[in-house]
Parts: C-alpha cells; structure tokens; sequence
C-alpha cells in the first residue's frame, strides 16, 4: 500500500521533499497557507549563491529527465497525480492514533476554479477595487481579484473577499464560468503516516526593535523590502526610490539588526550577511553608494564572491552596530560608531536598510507548538518513523543547505515508512 | 493534413490579434484553420481529440506550451506538434499594435508549420543502472551514505587509502563536531556499516558509463584490480592545512609555533597546573567558513576552561552557531581583531605585535604558543581523483558540484555524486545531509530502469575528420572516441546540441534540428516578414528554452512590452547555436540576432551560456574581419527574475 | 603609535571579573552600539564606553590611570542599548574603584569626597542658596549627620585613604 506524507509549508524545502518522495511513488498532502507556493522565494527576485531566480526548483524527474531544474510556473508540480496541494490552507489539528495522523484542514476559499480558469486575467482587468498591494513597497496596488506575483503557481487569480464589492463584473467577463463568488470554505480530515515541517522563515518585521525607528520613516525598509524595490517585476520597475519618489544616491545598510541581540533574536540570523552583499553589489550597478554597517560578515562559502566582488565595486564597509536611525530633515541619519577607526560617525542617507532576523514560521502555530525545539526551530528528525522537519524550519540556512536537506529527509522518510528491503 | 489550431483564451486575445485576418493569411500554408475559445479546458482538450488524428500534423497557436503541453502530449506525438506562445510572446507584449501582433502570428505560425515538417520521433535513451555503488572516502559522510544505501537493501563497496578505526573517524572529523557527538555517531555508523565491503585501495583509472562503471584500483599490498559499479559516491575527507602567513610566523621553525588540531591534543592532554599563554592567529587572506570558525571556537573554549590564557587574533568570528561565540567569550578567551604579521620567538617566549584594529593601539603579547588557524581543504588525493573521474576543482581544490544552488550532490557527471565535505567545509549536520542526499540520489538512480525521450545527435561518419572538438565541448561526457570514431553515448547525453555548435564541419546534426531545418525556417521566417510587414527591420532572438524562454514568457505575463519584428527561435540550449545559424540570420536580412543564454554558470545543460558567448564572439570576429557591423549579433543571458530583459536587448528599435 | 605590552597576569581584568557582575565585561564583543548610543561620546570623541570595555578585556591599566571614564554620567543608555547585556555603567565604575585604589583620581573627585567627610554634603552650602531656597518656599535643610558619616567613611578605610591620596594628574582645575 501506498504511504501518505503531509508535508506542512510550500517553500522551497517543501517542494523539493516534495518532489522527491512523490517521485519515490509515495503521496503527499502538500499544505500551504499562502494562495501561492514559492514561500519566502517569492520576495526574493534573484538570490545566492547563483544570482538568479528565486523561483527556480529542482523538477520532477519523470518529466523533465536531463535537467531537473524548471522554474515554479514551469515546473508542473501541481499535475503530479500523486501530489495534492492545497493552498490558502490552515491545519486546526492534528491527532495521532495507533501511529498514523488525522489532521482537520482548512482551506480557504479561492472564489476561482483552478480546473476552469485559462488565465487570460481578464478579471483583473476589471475589477474597479484598488487596494494597496502587499508585495510593493512604494504604493503600489492591486486588484481585489488578482495574482499575487508573476510566476505564483497556481497560475489562476484569487479574489480577496474581504475587498471584493461583489459588483460581479469578473464574473460577467469570464466566458469560461470559473469564478464562483458563492463558493465556501472546505474543512476536510486527511490521514498520513508522517509529517514533515517546512514551515520556513520569515523576516520579522523590525515593528518594535529599539533604535532603528522602522515605523517611522518609509525610507527605513528591511531587506527584504530592499529585495521587492531593485525587482523589476515590482512596484517601482526595480528602481530604487525613496518613499517620496526620488531615485536613491545613498543607502546605508545595517546588518544584524536585531539578530545576535540577547533583548531581540539571541541566533545569528546566517543568510543576512549574504543576502544584503548581493543587494549591495546590485546598488553599486546602478551606481547608488552604500555602506553596510557590520559585526561579522558571515559569508558562506559558495557565496564569497559576493564578498570578493562588493569590496571590488566600492561597498564601503563599516563596522560597528549603530545606535540608532533618526530622521533628520526627512532623511534617515544613522549613528554608529565606526569601531576601527574610533570614530562616531552621522550618516544621512536616502535609504537604510535593515537586516532583519529570520525567525520561524512554526512558532506562530499552536498545533505545531509540541514539535519545536530552541527558538522555535525543529530537529531534523522530532519524532523517529513520525515526524520530520527540514529547510529553515530547522534553522536559518542558505538554498543549497535547504535543498541538501530536502533530499536527506526525503530519503529518510521514505526509509522508515516503506522499511529495509 | 496539417492543422492549425488557434485559442482565444476566453475571447480576450481577440482584441490583439486579429484572428479572421490571421486564418485568411494561411489558409494555403494549413489544410484547416479552427479556433477555439478555450483549449487548454476539458471541453478544448476534447474538441482537439476529436478533431485529430494520428496522422495528422498541428500547430497550436495558444499560450505558453507548458500550461496545455502536459494535457496535450499525452494525446499528440511529439514529433507531430508543433507549439506556438501567442499569448505571451505576442499578443501580451505588442496589446497597442493590433496589426503587428497579428502579422508577427502569422509569421510565427508560418514557421511551426515548417517545423513540424522537419521533426523527428524522439529517441528512447533507456539506463539501467547496475546496483553495486562504490563509495569512494569512508569517513564520516562515507559511512553514512553507505548505512542509507544498505539500509534500502543495496550493495555499498567502501574504497579507503588505508583502513580506519573508530578513533580515526572521530579525529578525522573533529574539526565538524565536539568529540561526545562525534563518538556516538561513529559508533551509529560503524555498526550500520558492519556489512559493507571495506576494500583499502586507490582508484588509478575509471572507464564505462553512468550504470556501468569499471573502476581500476591499486591496493596497498601492491595487488592491481577492477571492479564494476553502477555509481560512484565521492566522500573523500579533508585536511587541515597551515594558512599562507605559516612560514612568517615561523611555523616549522619554532617549536612555538603550532597548528589548531595540535592545540586541541594539547588541551585535551593538559594538566591542572600546565597552564599556558596561547595566541592563535587567524590568517586574514583565509575566507574562514562556518564550520572552521566553530572549530576554532571550540578548541579556544576548551583551552580557556582549562585555565590558559588565550588570545585570538582575528579579522571576523564566523560561525552557524551565535552560542558557542558567547561560551567562548565567556569562557574568558580575548578577542583581538588584528593580523599578525610577524612574531619574534625569544627566551621569554614568542613576542607576538598587532595592532588591534578596534582601539589603533600597536599591542604585544609574549606567549608560551603561537597557534594558527588552519585551512580545511581537501585531502591530497582528491585532485588526482578529480583528474581520473573528469571532475572540475574549484580554487580551494574541492570538487565543482553541478549546479550551487539545487544541485547539491550531482556533480558534472552523470551517476557521480558528492557527499559531505569534498565539496567544501561543512558543520556535522550539513555533512550528513548532504550523505543522505547522496545517498537518495543513487538509490533513485537504481531504483528503476529510466527511460528518457529525446532528440540526440546524429554523427555522420563521412564528415567527422576526428577532430574531436565534440568530445571536448560535450558538458555530459555523452561523446568518446571508439574504435577512432566519435561514438555517441546516449545514456549521458542531454539532449543539448552543444556538440553541434562546436564541430567545424557540420558532421554533427541534431534531430529535429538540422542545418536544412533552419535554413528552411529563417528563410521562411524573413520571406514571411517581409511580406507582411515589407521593408521593417526585424531581429531574432535565438532563446534557449529553459531560462532564456522563461524570461520571454514572463515578460508577457508582466506586460513588459516590446516592437513588433522581434521572432524568438527556440533551440534546445543556446550553446546548440552555431556560426552557421547566426550568419544566415543575418544572410536573410536580420538586423540582429540576439542569442539569449541561461545566466553565467547556471545552464541546464552546465556549459551552454559560455558555449553561446564563445560562438558569438567568434561571429563577430568573423563579421568584422569581412567589414560587417559585429554589433549586430550579441549574445546574453535571460532569467525569468528579469523580465525586463527581452525589452531591454531589443527596445532600441521600434 | 605607541607599542602597549599586554600583562599576561591580566590583574585589572580578573579584579574587575571577581567583582559583582564584573563577569558581564565577557559578554562584550565589541560591537560599538554602546558608544554611538553614548551622549557624552556625542560630544567628546574621546570618551568612549566600546574602546574603555576594550582595554579592561585587555587588561590595560592605563583606562584606569587616565580619568576620562569619570565623565561618564552613568545615564546607562548604552546598558539599555546593549544587546549582550554588559553592565556597562558598572562597569565604568568599577574602573573609576580601581583608579581610586591606585590613587588615580580626578583633583574635583577628590575634593568632593573631602567636602562630604568635612561637611556632610558635595557641596558646601552657603548664606546665598539659603536665602534662595526660602524665598522659593523650600523646606530647611537641617544639618547632616557630620559625625555619623564621618564614622562610617573612617570605618570603611576611606576617611584615611583620602587623607593620604593626592590625584596623580593633580587636575581638577578643567573640571
């Protein structure tokens, strides 16, 4: 008989575990919260240690022997027959007996059938509903029917009801009857003989660290942030503007911006370092002068050239922790002391960037609570032949260490439920 | 019959393109025309059903294939169908030009209709891999790939220079791990392993194929052998190695003078009142990894609680773990951030001066040991080993992995993997990991017979002078020199055509993708342009169709829009365009030919992006060695995270 | 530069380890929060809470000899900044206790502990402030227990100490 795996979070680590043991013949359960599967990948744009897509995935391999790589819209990933995904899902329980798992679901509706829509985003086209997007950073919107991001699988729009007008104009334009507005949401029991978190990160939101005054000015944004303003598939076309409009000349990085801070996250946050070299190495091409503020630079060691190619480009580099982020004649001003040279330095800038702590999703979830260990992390085995974890769910980590570990649990799963032969 | 098939997508691509118009145009290129509103719904998978037949040959202009490719290609050969991305790549991106966009379908259709003329069935490539697995390293990772495999029930050889006890394993691993953790894994591990053949040889030659490798050895009582194996894991270990500045601190010269691992023993060996000054100097041209800074924190930690006073000099504390920093602080070690350029040995001891970098303050120390941190690199026999199996090194003298980002473990050659630490420094946990993937690699490589369909090239015997530039240039070690003749080896082949781009005389034809194939087609494709929109400039891009498509079809699901007179040509990979396509696109009245890569480094099929520079460059000293513009060809890589890019390269023209 | 030769018996560091929360000083790893959140630093370069926390791990007396950590206000910003939690307010006074033990200690320091063993008060209070206070419609000051807090400092050894000590830099008069 066929074994059952419900792996919890589409994130990069979710898929890839996914795929494997979907291709070793056994069923997954693949449950995301989002509308869309990607994770943190879908802010991303482009990302170490290659520089390219985010949204790039190690595709099954009955169907794109040769090279397994395609990216999310390609990937097929949701025609796996013995995949089933469902999105924009919250699990309300989970229950072991007698070594299996019945988890209580549910999924929210998408008010559009993904077995009727073609995609021709007609919809979006006219809906009158603006509202602002959660993917911009500079004001940008977007429709109450609408399509998180370019690439977000599945492809088919979702309505937001709690912006919809019901004015029944999308359904109006839909030749093919995909749009159901009635449609309700469905609670559903599945049963599997193992779990697996993929719950992954998230950056937190620097809403209450001391200091570096986030809410206060729109020009002091979080990497991540940074990420969606320099992508040319965001809000700003990928220029990088402040929040009144203008281009940035001059952008002021502060890493471990609550990260390796006994009063806010006690861990190295691991990926920041990195991801904030290549934020700045891809600045220095548009000519805007930066300078990271640092501890450490952690750097992994497929990624040193991030490091190598920043001090090439004129990234100035400056260690010390600042203080603080005031704002001074509309400009953020940080105050740090460069610690090399003893000095407390003022620097004006059109933009701070802050690089804010990875933290993990799991731990906003009460069903998940008894499988976490320190900080909310899982190990990568929590309960032998029961439950499993990989990618950041089990610490912060870069993609290739996240796909590595992918792949060892998607062995190690498949192992303990089918057995030694 | 040839029959086109044309979607409207929900009555919306209607309002750009002009489909009336667009049937009338090739009524005479297609024995019918018809046009549905949704086919890539249950309804239009029927309708296509019902309106094909096995002999027939379509053209489906619609969206991007693979939204109705998956449905479709269970119903249609392969050979017989021929896809052409309206949506994306015309009618989303020229939505103002009714007129364009319809006369650029046309053109596009014109040309499926010549492509599907020239395919080919494609070939079966069957694999069957044979079970036994040689593990090369039995280490730590070694071990555990082999406890994975034996455990699914496979066979494991483990291949060792010289046989190993469960102290070696611990040492050897030490720099990933404290020795409590380390220790009771080993134990895990050696009892896991109990039935895996430990043979201690070395391997001096490696022949055959993915699924039937023979490997030559050379064992330690001089005897020579063979043995057959399906697939190959590479765990070799690592060493710790002096850092560049040893000599200057008079590592070798002084007794004072020692190494990390020797700190360690030390400690460990110590005596309650045998305690010590201890300086321990990181060398700043080193890029400290994780893992090592997690060694050096743990042998400082230990070193302090003993009572010694220790001293790191360094220019950046790197670990995973934010913990044992704070334990090492606490544990009283002194943190100076300075290099150590010199030290002086003298009676009193070795007079170590820096400047610490976080006061400007010149600072000398007087210690009982100057300590330097090591390099963990490779062991010795790993670039001769690298040597034999074919495999790329990076600076540091690890093995190149396939692909950094999600190709962990395959390493350039098929049925070759990499586990663990051979790759570069990894912690404990990232070590095991990349084992188990490893080991889940092989396991799904034995699992079942593969069978994977696709064009391949076809050699011509008569052309090949043997001049072996193909065998060279094939990314997948897919062509070797057989009996004096270039023999193609399917099982590694990947169907990319780089070997057609490469040979000088044409010997090389790719199925489906002949020199005729394209001769036909990009003549058509300027005949067709010219006619329908007479004397316009017109561009192709030569796309590959992994990362290059992608960013094409994403550019229409953006509404990055471009001119009208801009034809994107697939080729399998980029690295499969020749000289040869590129002149008669330009012979045709192209203004430019644009060939659009994977980005550097990361095409599927591994070398295909430098192989599409390296053509286009030789184009253009081609073209300006005849006095043509070499502007007028370029070559450049486009990612689906830039959609922006297809604008750029061809919005300078309109 | 001058070229300091770091003890290797680390006396100053180990006192200020084996004093209550002294061990805090290990937490530091020197990230420099606490001297851009300083408002002295703010306006005297030189002071410096990071670099001060620098020479106590280096056990560099000369943090003690020279007087500036005496300027610090102890407004403990940079305790609250601190994202090791190093008591550094504490810190600095347990600097400030090993100067004086050595006898390194600011002229108005000095005269102040002096005022408080002669009159009970830092500051000697005269005819004028009075009159202030009861025109302001302040409660008297009473007189302080002169003789009590005299007992007491002569008891805990610093009523002789300060009759003995003369401040090594003999300052006071920039204070």
């Amino acid at each position: 008989m066929t074994k059952t795996v419900v792996v919890i979070g589409a994130g990069l680590a979710g898929i890839q575990v996914t795929q494997q043991l979907t291709d070793l013949g056994v069923t997954v359960h693949l449950i995301e919260k989002e509308s869309i599967i990607g994770g943190l990948a879908t802010h991303l744009g482009r990302v170490f240690p290659t520089g390219d897509c985010a949204l790039c995935l190690d595709a099954c391999e009955e169907l794109f022997d040769g090279h397994h790589r395609r990216c999310q819209y390609r990937s097929l990933l949701t025609s796996k027959k013995n995949l089933k995904l469902y999105t924009q899902t919250e699990i309300r329980s989970i229950t072991e007996v007698d070594g299996k798992f019945s988890l209580s679901i549910k999924s929210h509706p998408r008010y559009v059938l993904l077995d009727r829509c073609v995609v021709c985003l007609e919809c979006i086209n006219v809906c009158d509903v603006e509202i602002p997007d959660e993917y911009a950073i500079r004001g940008g919107t977007r429709k109450a029917i609408y399509r998180p991001i370019s690439q977000g699988v599945p492809l088919v729009p979702l309505i937001d009801m709690d912006h919809c007008t019901q004015c029944g104009k999308c359904v109006e334009v839909c030749g093919v009857d995909a749009i159901d507005l009635a449609e309700k949401a469905k609670t559903r029991t599945i049963k599997a003989d193992a779990l697996i978190l993929a719950t992954g990160v998230e950056e937190k939101i620097p809403l209450n660290l001391p200091g570096y005054a986030y809410s206060e000015s729109d020009d002091i944004i979080t990497q991540r942030e940074l990420a969606r303003l320099i992508d040319p598939t965001g809000d700003t076309d990928g220029q990088v503007i402040t929040s009144s409009g203008d281009a940035a000349a001059k952008v002021t990085m502060i890493l471990c911006a609550g990260s390796r801070d006994l009063e806010a996250t006690e861990y190295c946050s691991q990926a920041c370092c990195t991801y904030s070299l290549k934020h700045a190495n891809m600045l220095r091409d548009k000519e805007i002068d930066v300078t990271i503020c640092y501890m450490d630079l952690r750097v992994q060691k497929a990624s040193n050239h991030y490091l190598d190619l920043a001090r090439e480009k004129g990234v100035k580099f400056l260690r010390g922790k600042p203080d603080r982020v005031v704002v001074r004649n509309g400009k953020p001003t940080t105050i740090v002391e460069d610690t090399q040279t003893q000095q407390r330095m003022e620097i004006e800038s059109d933009i701070v960037v802050l690089a804010s702590p990875l933290s993990p999703l799991a731990s906003q979830s009460e069903v998940l609570a008894d499988f976490l260990g320190e900080y909310g992390f899982a190990l990568r085995v929590v309960k032998e032949g029961r439950v499993y974890a990989c990618g950041t769910a089990t610490g912060p980590e870069d993609i290739p260490t996240s796909i590595a570990e992918a792949n060892a649990i998607a062995l190690r799963v498949y192992a303990d439920l089918e057995g030694g032969r | 019959m040839k029959k086109l098939f044309l979607c409207t997508c929900n009555k919306t691509l209607d309002k750009k393109l002009d489909f009336l118009r667009i049937e009338k145009e090739l009524k005479g290129v297609f024995d019918s025309v018809q046009i549905h509103d949704a086919l890539c719904l249950k309804e239009g998978l029927a309708f296509l059903e019902s309106e094909v037949s096995n002999e027939d040959s379509v053209v489906i202009g619609a969206c991007t294939s693979q939204i109705i490719g998956m449905p479709m290609s269970e119903k249609l050969k392969t050979e017989s169908v021929s896809f052409v991305p309206l949506r994306e790549h015309v009618a989303w991106v020229h939505s103002n030009d009714l007129k364009g966009a319809s006369n650029k379908a046309v053109v596009l259709l014109c040309d499926a209709a010549i492509r599907v003329d020239h395919m080919d069935s494609p070939t079966v490539v069957e694999n069957h891999m044979e079970k036994e697995v040689l593990i090369v390293g039995g280490g730590m990772c070694g071990l555990k790939v082999a406890a994975d495999l034996l455990h699914l029930g496979i066979d494991v050889t483990i291949l060792e220079p010289c046989p190993w006890d469960d102290t070696a394993y611990v040492e050897a691993g030490q720099f990933m791990a404290d020795k409590n953790t380390l220790t009771k894994m080993v134990k895990e591990l050696v009892s896991a392993t109990a039935s895996a053949t430990t043979i201690c040889c070395t391997i001096t030659g490696l022949e055959g194929r993915a699924g039937k490798y023979g490997v030559s050895l050379a064992c330690l009582d001089g005897k020579v052998s063979t043995i057959d194996c399906g697939s190959i894991v590479i765990a070799t270990n690592v060493e710790q190695k002096p850092p560049p500045m040893a000599k200057k601190l008079l590592y070798g010269k002084s007794d004072r003078t020692i190494l990390l691992g020797n700190l360690a023993t030390l400690v460990e060996k110590q005596g309650p009142k045998d305690v010590r000054t201890v300086l321990v100097a990181v060398d700043p041209t080193h890029h400290l990894s994780a893992v090592e800074g997690g060694y050096l924190l743990r042998v400082v930690t230990e070193a302090a609680k003993k009572g010694n006073t220790v001293i790191v000099a360094h220019s950046n504390i790197r670990t995973d773990d934010e913990n044992i920093y704070r334990a090492a602080r606490e544990s009283g070690v002194i943190f100076v951030r300075g290099t150590l350029e010199k030290a002086k040995d003298t009676k009193d001891g070795m007079v170590c001066r820096l400047e610490n970098t976080l006061e400007s303050q010149i600072r000398e120390f007087v210690v009982d040991l100057l300590v330097l941190q090591t390099m963990t690199r490779p062991r010795g026999d790993t670039a001769e080993l690298a040597r034999i199996a074919g495999l790329s090194l990076d600076e540091d003298g690890f093995i190149t992995t396939r692909y950094s980002k999600n190709k962990p473990v395959q390493t350039s050659k098929r049925g070759i993997y990499i586990a663990g630490n051979g790759k570069m420094p990894m912690s404990i946990d990232d070590a095991i990991a990349s084992a188990g993937n490893a080991a889940l690699e092989v396991f799904k490589d034995i699992r079942t017979t593969t069978r994977r369909k696709g064009w391949i090239p076809i050699i011509d015997e008569e052309q090949c002078d043997v001049c072996e530039a193909c065998i060279e240039a094939c990314p997948n070690d897919a062509l070797r020199l057989v009996d004096g003749k270039v023999t193609h080896i399917s099982q590694h082949c990947e169907f990319c055509g780089i070997c057609v781009s490469v040979c000088p005389t044409r010997a090389i034809e790719f199925q489906s993708h002949s020199k005729e194939s394209w001769f036909a087609r990009l003549e058509a494709l300027a005949e067709n342009h010219k006619k329908m929109e007479g004397e316009k400039p017109f561009t192709f891009v030569y796309a590959c169709s992994e990362c290059a498509n992608a960013s094409i079809d994403l550019a229409g699901f953006t509404g990055k829009g471009y001119p009208t007179g801009t034809y994107v040509i697939q080729f399998p990979c980029a690295g499969m365009v020749s000289p040869i396509e590129i002149l008669k696109g330009l012979a045709v009245g192209a203004e430019r030919i644009v060939v659009a890569h994977c980005p550097p480094g990361g095409c599927h099929h591994q070398t295909g992006d430098h192989m599409a520079e390296l053509v286009v460059k030789f184009t253009q000293d081609m073209l300006r060695s005849i006095g043509q513009d070499p502007e007028r060809v370029k070559a450049t890589y486009m990612i689906a995270a830039l959609p922006n890019k297809m604008q750029e390269e061809v919005a300078h023209r309109g | 530069m001058v070229v300091r030769r770091s003890t290797s018996d680390l006396a100053f560091r180990n006192w200020v380890l084996e004093q209550p929360e002294g061990e805090t000083l290990l937490r530091c790893y020197q990230c420099g929060r606490c001297t851009s959140a300083c408002p002295v630093a703010a306006i005297d370069n030189s002071f410096n809470p990071r670099l001060f926390l620098q020479k106590i791990l280096l056990a560099d007396e000369s943090l003690a000899e020279e007087q500036l950590v005496w300027t610090c206000l102890t407004c403990e910003q940079c305790e609250v900044r601190c994202p090791e939690h190093v008591k550094i307010p504490h810190l600095l006074i347990l600097a400030k206790v090993r100067g004086l033990v050595g006898g390194n200690i600011p002229q108005a320091a000095l005269d102040r502990a002096r005022a408080i063993l002669a009159g009970g008060r830092i500051i000697m209070v005269n005819e004028s402030m009075l009159k202030t206070r009861d025109k302001m419609g302040l409660p008297d000051l009473g007189q302080p227990p002169v003789d009590q807090i005299a007992s007491v400092l002569k008891e805990i050894g610093l009523a002789k100490k300060l009759e003995n000590v003369e401040s090594v830099y003999g300052g006071g008069s920039n204070e």
